[in-house]
């Protein structure tokens, strides 16, 4: 588990589900035993153990029901233990509570069907150890159950009895663990899209909430504030975008965008830094179109940190092209900082770096403190 | 103290840049190359704006034309210019001149520059870097040394001698050399190429770099 705060998870609903399944199994079970409760009431040749093991399995499958309700959660492997272990021990007390004649094919010996139900709703737990020592308990039981009346023409019958408690407890238990699965995927797949679409609204908003600050300067130059303006008129469309639930990448037009667009519109917000742009060995080079507005919006972000924190007196934005890769370095001469004893932030975490590499676009920043800083971006050209 | 000549039409330049670089000895300051030429006083630097004609003096002797009127008599030139077109500062080169500083530099950049210029370095501003870059990727310059080509990258990118040496593993002094040497061999370029070839590497019409080339002998403008 990522750890995001999210509405109940699809585990607990799924772990829920199969506890009702589990209770539905035990008191359907519960309906099947009557013939057993009404032949110990009615007929005094069956006497006082049938009434007796009929009550225990009664009090168990009530016991179950009961802790489920209150509990809300799966058995645990000692419940697991005590419930098996009680199923078969009612088994083996059924070879001499149960008439030999009922014993099997009938609901008054109502011990294997109650071990049954008691196997698939084990299904339930999830630790796998304790069930199979549940199914190995029950099956001695079998054995005992049915020692004294097995006979070599029952045998088919006799084996296909053995066989119905592991197979469908074996489908109940693959049937859980799909199921606790899927709901943990599940889980996991809402958490990834929560991330997502916080790192969308860190993107969209981390440019917009960096004009607001520089906005909110009170000493703000005019040249600066009429670019800050421009800019902000371009992050305010942006956001009313996202709000809207609309795209803010371009879905039509052309194909590409040629790469000294991309930089030219970027640069074109900051004529306070006045970025000298050296275009010259990328002047044919293309980016798919799908990249510039990714491309556009880490550049302003780069370019806003160069403002915001550089203190530099130059800014160059160099761009290369050849054999189908374009390389990108924005460079600045300011303060620099030492790129391993910080955390990046918004901008160049998730803007710049986490954005771009989506997009297959590399990001590579150089710098040290005193020695300014140099940004590498490096992507493929569109054809 | 080194010492410098200046010309620039505008008063305000002729009287503020000895007082903004006093590190500089500014021995006499023109508001045209031929009251220069006339005097001809020994110096380490004539610091030359590109536009000198005005009303109060047109038709005076400006650009490359002045660039070389003033190489021919000895003088090591440095532009002063606004001006931000790729081929006239290539012009400026072609013409002779050792250094071309953008008047939007910053005061301590460009008395930095004018010493260096003084000292025999060439000063070429960036967007002329990036044009050598340009033609040193289409084998028009041929730069030789390996080490020339990373250090050209290198300030083609912006990156200052300090940052090259960290990068490079490499003395800034051994940097300036090979820096130094790259200049020499794209100074040789522009003095020997035609407007017609450069025409061509940069794209541009026939013909419109003409008029702003340097002839043989003074020309231009």
């Amino acid at each position: 588990m990522l750890g995001l705060p999210l509405t109940p998870s699809a585990v607990v609903g799924a772990e829920r589900i199969m506890l009702i399944f589990a209770c539905a199994v035990r008191l359907g079970t519960l309906v099947e035993m009557t013939p057993a409760a009404i032949a110990a009431w009615t007929s005094p040749s069956y006497g006082v153990g049938t009434a007796v093991t009929w009550a225990v399995a009664t009090a168990m499958v009530i016991a179950f029901v009961v802790l489920a309700a209150t509990r809300r959660t799966l058995p645990t492997a000692p419940m697991i233990l005590l419930d098996t272990g009680v199923a078969a021990a009612l088994l083996i007390a059924g070879a001499w509570t149960v008439p030999a004649d009922v014993r099997i094919g009938s609901w008054i010996g109502f011990e294997p069907g109650y071990a049954l139900s008691v196997v698939i709703s084990a299904a339930a737990c999830p630790n796998a150890r304790a069930w199979l020592a549940g199914l190995t308990m029950v099956l001695v039981g079998k054995v005992v159950y049915v020692w004294s009346v097995a006979r070599l023409s029952e045998a088919t019958t006799l084996v296909g009895d053995f066989l119905t408690v592991v197979v469908m407890g074996g489908i109940a238990v693959l049937m859980a663990a799909y199921i606790r699965g899927l709901a943990a995927e599940a889980d996991i797949a809402r958490e990834l899209a929560a991330r997502e679409e916080q790192r969308r609204a860190r993107m969209v908003f981390h440019n917009g909430v960096a004009m607001l600050g520089l906005l909110a300067q009170p000493d703000l130059d005019p040249g600066t504030l009429t670019a800050a303006r421009t800019q902000a008129r371009a992050e305010v469309y942006r956001g009313r975008m996202y709000l809207s639930g609309s795209s803010t990448s371009a879905t039509a037009g052309p194909s590409s965008t040629p790469l000294t667009e991309v930089i030219r519109n970027a640069a074109a917000g900051f004529p306070d830094l006045a970025p000298q742009l050296m275009l010259d060995l990328a002047h044919d080079a293309q980016v798919p179109a799908e990249q510039a507005g990714p491309l556009g919006a880490a550049l302003v972000s780069l370019l806003l940190n160069v403002r915001l924190h550089a203190q530099a007196s130059t800014t160059v934005i160099h761009a290369d092209a050849e054999e189908g890769r374009w390389t990108l370095t924005v460079h600045d001469d300011g303060v620099g900082f030492d790129p391993s004893g910080i955390d990046l932030g918004v901008g160049l975490r998730d803007v710049v770096t986490g954005a771009l590499a989506s997009h297959g676009i590399r990001t590579e920043i150089d710098s040290a403190a005193g020695f300014g800083t140099t940004v590498t971006l490096t992507g493929r050209s569109a054809p | 103290m080194m010492r410098a000549l200046l010309v620039d039409d505008t008063t305000i330049v002729r009287e503020s840049l000895p007082l903004l670089m006093p590190s500089i000895d500014f021995v006499a300051a023109y508001s045209h190359v031929d009251a220069l030429i006339a005097e001809a006083l020994p110096a380490d630097l004539v610091v030359l704006d590109l536009h000198l004609a005005n009303t109060t003096q047109p038709g005076v002797r400006q650009g490359v034309a002045a660039i070389q009127a003033l190489v021919e008599l000895g003088y090591r030139v440095c532009a002063y210019t606004q001006e931000e077109r790729r081929f006239v500062l290539a012009a400026c080169l072609a013409a002779g001149a050792q250094g071309v500083v953008s008047k939007s530099a910053t005061v301590p950049a460009t008395t930095e520059a004018f010493h260096r210029v003084a000292a025999g370095e060439f000063a070429i501003p960036m967007p002329l870097v990036g044009l050598v870059e340009l033609l040193a990727r289409r084998r028009s310059v041929t730069i030789a040394s390996p080490r020339q080509l990373e250090v050209l990258a290198g300030r083609a990118r912006g990156l200052t001698y300090a940052e090259l040496s960290r990068r490079m593993h490499l003395s800034e002094a051994t940097l300036r050399g090979y820096w130094a040497d790259l200049c020499v061999t794209v100074s040789t370029y522009f003095r020997n190429v035609s407007p017609g070839d450069l025409e061509r590497e940069l794209g541009v019409g026939p013909g419109d770099l003409v008029s702003y080339w340097p002839t043989p002998g003074g020309g231009g403008d």
